[in-house]
């Protein structure tokens, strides 16, 4: 029953109640999150397909549609390194724990996974899809009408692997294959004049960035249309690297690194054949590469090193993988909205 | 975390700050406080709370009702709704920031927001515990353990309101923190960069701006009521060898939790920390650079 001072009651509560609601819509993010911005491109979000093209990757460099249609892709296995006896490998994903330490492996000793859920979640999803293609800048687009004015004026088309379409890791490798088409690629994108960082990504470093983009300004003239060696276009992938993990000072410890595939097709209706020469050009300057962009670089280089291990985690222990993936498709991320078109600002 | 060789005392019991204020010589010149506050103070403030010893709420108030909660909550609910589509359809740039990661999915302020924050909650007050000392200074290059008014004020502003755990408040007040000073606008030195050791100038900044923003959130952790101190990282949690710092609060089991603006995460599982007293702080932040420049290149231990 209400009580004669119960109105007053009534009243303050009411707007108690009031202000907890504002207060909790004002923290909720919105479905439409807004696109991010980057100097040099003028951003849309047309509605666009999945990529999902599966391994593997060495018999599919061979195919012209998979070449000319994919920018970005990783397939390999990770092995132990010699000597590393990885047969009682065990591992889990615990969300209960902070971000970033939410991963571990048990290998005679415990060993956490330095990764934080905005590049661990992304990564563990495209290692179980099998697929090995994770980014494309000649992508397709769902209705018609926007593909062709995407064509007519020569923009560029996105198409993401769904773990990673949305999220900020999806922004990562967009970067890191604009590396050297983009004169102002170390930038990150940019929501309301502030830079988008993912945990654990540390400061822009310009001077860094705009020296290396001198130091290249050979290599990066050397990949325009009509150059020699001619191609027709690059891959960043793991093609013909062998990702080895060992243990060392309770880390887990990964080799190789992300591999320039170039490509040309010599004949008409021919196969897709490497173009070794360019290749080498662009990885002996590898380093100076990731420089224009450290955080999309080594983003790409944790999505290649560690899908491979959680490749080999499903392969070797598939029960505990299902345990894993279940935990990891519990996992709420945020979304960041991707680009799925864009064009150069004039 | 229990160091008590702070010579500036930004951890000491009031007590012990009244008795030093006792011993201190009267400065010339000093203009007398008056006796009265030229404002009056709410009725309400004067009373102290009065709290039932068996559940520790105010003694004076009624139980709660569930009726009322119910018919204020549903109430409340209709006039939030209703309230919040008026304002969304009124402003034509309600669309809502990207929730970002490490940011807790709150929106990013405008500049409105920000500045009616500030006004709100201007003052000292605010999550300031009796027992430590606030310290306001001026932009002054020679003490860099200093904010300005204007740097308190808006990062108070931003903090939500304290739940009482010191890992919860410093979790909710660093997403707030990432968001109030992004790095790019924050290029203006309040630490007199000639005087910066080269250990704090790594690759990724050059300009020793992952230190400021270290000492920064430090002194806004403190104001807010959390005890922070300043955390000198060799290894990283990556394992890459680096000269870097950021912020360490003790944590529930009594280690210390890094909270990290130069990697934008907190808490960060670092390697190989340091915590510094105040003191060893500013004698690092104030000694003059020696004749140690290091290249700048990627971090020892990097691929």
């Amino acid at each position: 029953m209400i009580r004669p001072s119960d109105p007053l009651v009534f009243v303050s509560r009411f707007f108690f109640a009031s202000l907890l609601l504002l207060w909790y819509l004002h923290l909720v993010p919105a479905a439409g999150a807004e696109l991010a911005e980057l100097p040099s491109f003028e951003f849309e979000q047309p509605e666009a397909p999945a990529l999902s093209l599966p391994g593997p990757l060495a018999e599919q460099l061979r195919s012209r549609d998979f070449v000319s249609g994919v920018s970005i892709a990783f397939d390999q296995v990770a092995v132990p390194q010699s000597g590393v006896d990885a047969s009682s490998l065990s591992f889990t994903y615990d969300p209960r724990k902070p971000d970033g330490v939410r991963f571990s492996i048990e290998l005679g000793e415990t060993i956490v996974l330095p990764l934080f859920d905005w590049v661990l979640v992304p990564t563990v999803k495209f290692a179980d899809s099998g697929a090995c293609a994770c980014f494309t800048r000649a992508g397709r687009l769902s209705n018609q009408p926007d593909q062709d004015r995407m064509s007519n004026i020569k923009g560029w088309v996105y198409n993401y692997h769904p773990a990673f379409h949305n999220t900020l890791l999806g922004w990562r490798l967009l970067q890191a294959d604009a590396l050297l088409a983009d004169s102002e690629g170390w930038k990150l994108p940019m929501v309301n004049g502030a830079s988008v960082f993912g945990p654990g990504e540390r400061w822009l470093n310009p001077t860094a960035a705009q020296k290396a983009r001198k130091d290249l300004g050979a290599i990066v003239s050397a990949c325009q249309p009509g150059s020699q060696p001619h191609c027709q276009g690059i891959i960043l992938c793991d093609h013909q690297q062998e990702i080895q993990f060992s243990i060392k000072d309770k880390m887990l410890k990964m080799t190789g690194e992300p591999v320039f595939y170039c490509w040309d097709v010599t004949s008409a209706g021919g196969e897709a054949v490497p173009v070794e020469a360019a290749a080498k050009k662009l990885q002996d300057k590898a380093e100076t590469i990731r420089l224009l962009n450290p955080q999309a670089w080594d983003a790409m280089t944790k999505v290649m090193h560690y899908s491979a291990f959680f490749r080999y985690c499903k392969l070797l222990n598939p029960e505990k993988w299902a345990e894993v993936m279940t935990a990891i498709n519990g996992v709420a991320m945020p979304v960041v909205a991707n680009p799925t078109a864009a064009r150069r600002h004039p | 975390m229990g160091d008590t060789s702070d010579p500036k005392g930004s951890l000491q019991p009031l007590q012990s700050q009244r008795e030093q204020r006792q011993q201190m010589p009267r400065v010339r010149g000093m203009p007398k406080l008056p006796s009265k506050l030229p404002f009056q103070v709410p009725q309400a403030l004067q009373r102290p709370v009065e709290l039932s010893p068996a559940t520790g709420r105010s003694a004076k108030s009624a139980p709660p009702s569930k009726l009322g909660w119910i018919l204020g909550g549903g109430a409340a609910l209709v006039a939030a709704v209703v309230i919040t589509i008026v304002i969304t359809s009124g402003s034509p740039d309600s669309a809502s920031p990207s929730a970002l990661p490490g940011s807790g999915a709150a929106p990013v302020a405008t500049q409105t927001d920000r500045q009616a924050q500030s006004g709100s909650n201007y003052g000292l007050a605010r999550g300031i515990e009796e027992q430590y000392r606030l310290s306001l200074f001026e932009t002054d290059t020679a003490f860099p353990l200093s904010l300005s008014v204007a740097e308190y004020s808006r990062g108070a502003g931003a903090f939500p309101a304290k739940t009482g755990n010191d890992i919860g408040d410093a979790t909710g007040a660093f997403s707030a923190f990432l968001r109030e000073f992004p790095d790019e606008p924050e290029r203006q030195r309040r630490i007199d960069m000639e005087k910066l050791p080269a250990w704090a100038t790594n690759y990724t900044d050059p300009t020793g701006v992952a230190v400021e923003q270290a000492v920064k959130l430090m002194l806004l952790f403190r104001g807010y009521g959390i005890p922070a101190k300043f955390a000198k990282v060799t290894v990283d949690f990556e394992g890459n060898e680096v000269e870097h710092g950021c912020v360490a609060v003790t944590g529930p089991d009594g280690s210390p939790m890094l909270f990290d603006p130069g990697y934008h995460a907190g808490p960060i599982p670092h390697r190989q920390t340091s915590i510094m007293s105040d003191t060893d702080l500013v004698k690092l932040l104030t000694e003059p650079v020696k004749a140690q420049a290091q290249p700048r290149g990627k971090p020892k231990g990097k691929k």
